[in-house]
């Protein structure tokens, strides 16, 4: 009790440390609650409401906004940056390293946008966003401008297919194969009759190649010279291996 | 009859001729091996070398390939210890529509065979595939056959089986395949006894029916599975001499079930992992099992057998393979004789180019 009952003007006891909360309180939400109204209908105001179910500050809410301005001003829907705040809010991570990380979504989305542009009818990988989203995540992932460009070239008149042929490149290069052995790759099976729901399960067929110590270049070329007789990958793997 | 015959074979041959051929694939081996049986002294050491050759070629509706493997086995433990192998295969598969059609054969022998002297082994398959296009479901149907020379062993036999199988494959995630197979086994150089323990003029016939269950499939991008199951049943007019009027009739009629395990790993070009389990039970219909004196029990005998592999390998330019692998079996049954174990560990260089 000692500490915490002080005698008022008025000659009664009132909880101090309350009373500078609640005032501090009223101090600090209403420009923020004006602040919250006035962002009702900017195209920002989903990310706001997700900030301020968080709790967020404005001053931290502001730091996040930077650069999500910069999305909306680079003509990037805020679709693509709004998973990458809500991420960070929910792993309560600083407003500054969330900022961070939208301003590098915004410099891959925007970065992907140009490598698309600069591929003659390739608009429609702008326009699916599930397409522009993954050319970003590759650019995130470390594939490199000029195998990006030659994945989109590769699907052009397939664009559906893209996704999965990008997967299935993905997997080969992270069990080994070089970029080119995996682009080759990567091309034969969209030249065939292979469904590409199985795209990605042909990187097992190397490392069943790699179980009878088979050079994965021979493979290559036997996956390349068998491909276009196959319709599903348990008959490109009877064919390669007997 | 002679203008038919050419009228199949000219074109075959032509066809063959203008197949589009593909570099064979060679590799050549160097090994050293630690073995050990339950039932021999002490350790072996053999060591040896191999080198094989494959190719296959396309055929306008389907293909043709061919195998070629030597080796040579020594023993360092033992100088007058030696032998080869040698395995040549072919094979051919055309496709139609509806159904595929496979043969081949295989012909593996020994000038200097450790168990056996000398052997010579010929295997011929043929299969009629029925795979429809757009079904995942396949139905095949084999015949095979073998011819088994052992020049100084007494189990010299032909083999002829009719197998029956199914599968549904809908992708490399999950397949499961189901097969029946019936074997007639002769045998001629093995012969029923009569009651002193004397060859009779009748020779030995196995009649063997086993049916089988697999699933394979593969998890994540990296990692191959598959599990197998079978079951036999092998009735022989095979018997066993015990003693004077004493003689065991149908002594090799058995049955056994078989479970069999396999993962296979590579989460890199550089590295694999593989491990391998079975477990098999054989129940023998009529044989008694002996005691450690050599007595004849009341107890059938029945025998179970395990084991398992584990291979590991490494490559460091995708051409040069190092593998190292682990391997112990074991037999458990009341019979000493069939009570046994063993163990190896073998490591080998392979470039394969």
């Amino acid at each position: 009790m000692s500490g915490t009952l002080k005698y008022d003007m008025a000659g009664g006891f009132v909880k101090m440390p309350a009373m500078i909360c609640f005032f501090l309180l009223i101090m600090f939400y209403s420009p923020q609650a004006a602040w919250t109204q006035e962002m009702e209908g900017n195209v920002l105001f989903p990310v706001v409401s997700m900030m301020e179910k968080s709790g967020y500050s404005r001053s931290l809410m502001e730091i996040i906004l930077i650069p999500c301005r910069e999305a909306v001003d680079n003509g990037i829907p805020l679709d693509f940056i709004e998973p990458r705040v809500q991420e960070g809010l929910i792993k309560k991570v600083p407003a500054q390293v969330i900022a961070k990380a939208v301003h590098n979504e915004v410099f891959l989305y925007s970065r992907s946008r140009t490598i698309i542009h600069n591929i003659q009818g390739a608009e429609i990988f702008i326009e699916k966003h599930n397409l522009w989203s993954r050319t970003s995540s590759l650019l995130a992932s470390g594939v490199s401008i000029s195998d990006i460009e030659k994945l989109i070239k590769m699907t052009l008149s397939v664009p559906e297919n893209y996704n999965q042929s990008t997967i299935l490149y993905i997997s080969l290069t992270k069990w080994g194969l070089t970029e080119t052995q995996s682009l080759q790759i990567v091309k034969a099976v969209l030249d065939s009759s292979i469904s590409s729901s199985e795209y990605s399960d042909l990187t097992s067929l190397f490392t069943i190649g790699r179980r009878s110590n088979i050079p994965p270049e021979k493979l290559i070329s036997r996956i390349e010279d068998e491909l276009p007789n196959v319709r599903t990958l348990r008959q490109l793997e009877k064919r390669v291996f007997r | 009859m002679c203008n038919k015959i050419a009228l199949f074979f000219i074109p075959l041959i032509l066809t063959v001729m203008t197949a589009e051929a593909y570099d064979p694939s060679y590799s050549f081996g160097t090994y050293g091996q630690i073995e050990k049986y339950s039932d021999t002294g002490g350790a072996e050491y053999p060591a040896g070398i191999s080198a094989d050759a494959f190719q296959r070629n396309t055929l306008p509706s389907g293909y043709y390939s061919w195998y070629a493997a030597a080796l040579f086995e020594y023993y360092l433990n033992d100088p007058d210890k030696y032998e080869d192998r040698e395995n040549l295969a072919a094979d051919l598969h055309l496709e139609g529509d509806l159904f595929a059609y496979e043969a081949g054969s295989t012909l593996s022998f020994s000038f200097n065979s450790i168990d056996y002297s000398s052997y010579i082994q010929p295997d011929w398959s043929a299969s009629v595939i029925m795979n429809p296009s757009d079904f995942p479901y396949s139905v095949r149907l084999n015949y095979s056959g073998s011819w088994i020379y052992q020049e100084s062993y007494f189990e010299d036999r032909i083999i002829n089986r009719l197998q029956l199988s199914g599968a549904y494959d809908p992708s490399l995630r999950f397949g499961v395949e189901i097969s029946l197979k019936a074997a007639l086994e002769d045998y001629s150089e093995y012969y029923v006894l009569d009651d002193n323990g004397e060859d009779t003029s009748e020779e030995r016939r196995d009649y063997i029916l086993s049916a089988g269950l697999s699933f394979e499939g593969l998890a994540g991008y990296f990692l191959n599975w598959k599990l197998s199951s079978g079951m036999k049943f092998q009735d022989s007019n095979a018997n066993r001499w015990i003693s004077v009027n004493e003689l065991e009739k149908d002594s090799e009629d058995l049955k056994s079930l078989l479970l069999q395990s396999e993962i296979n790993w590579s989460p890199i070009i550089s590295f694999k992992f593989g491990a391998e389990y079975f477990l098999e039970y054989v129940l023998y219909t009529y044989r008694k099992a002996s005691a450690s004196g050599g007595f004849i029990t009341d107890d059938n005998l029945a025998v179970v057998n395990t084991g398992g592999s584990i291979d590991l390998g490494w490559t460091f330019n995708s051409s040069l393979f190092y593998n190292t692998s682990f391997l112990l079996n074991r037999s458990y049954s009341s019979d000493p004789e069939f009570d046994e174990w063993n163990f190896s560990i073998k490591g080998w260089l392979q470039y394969s180019f």
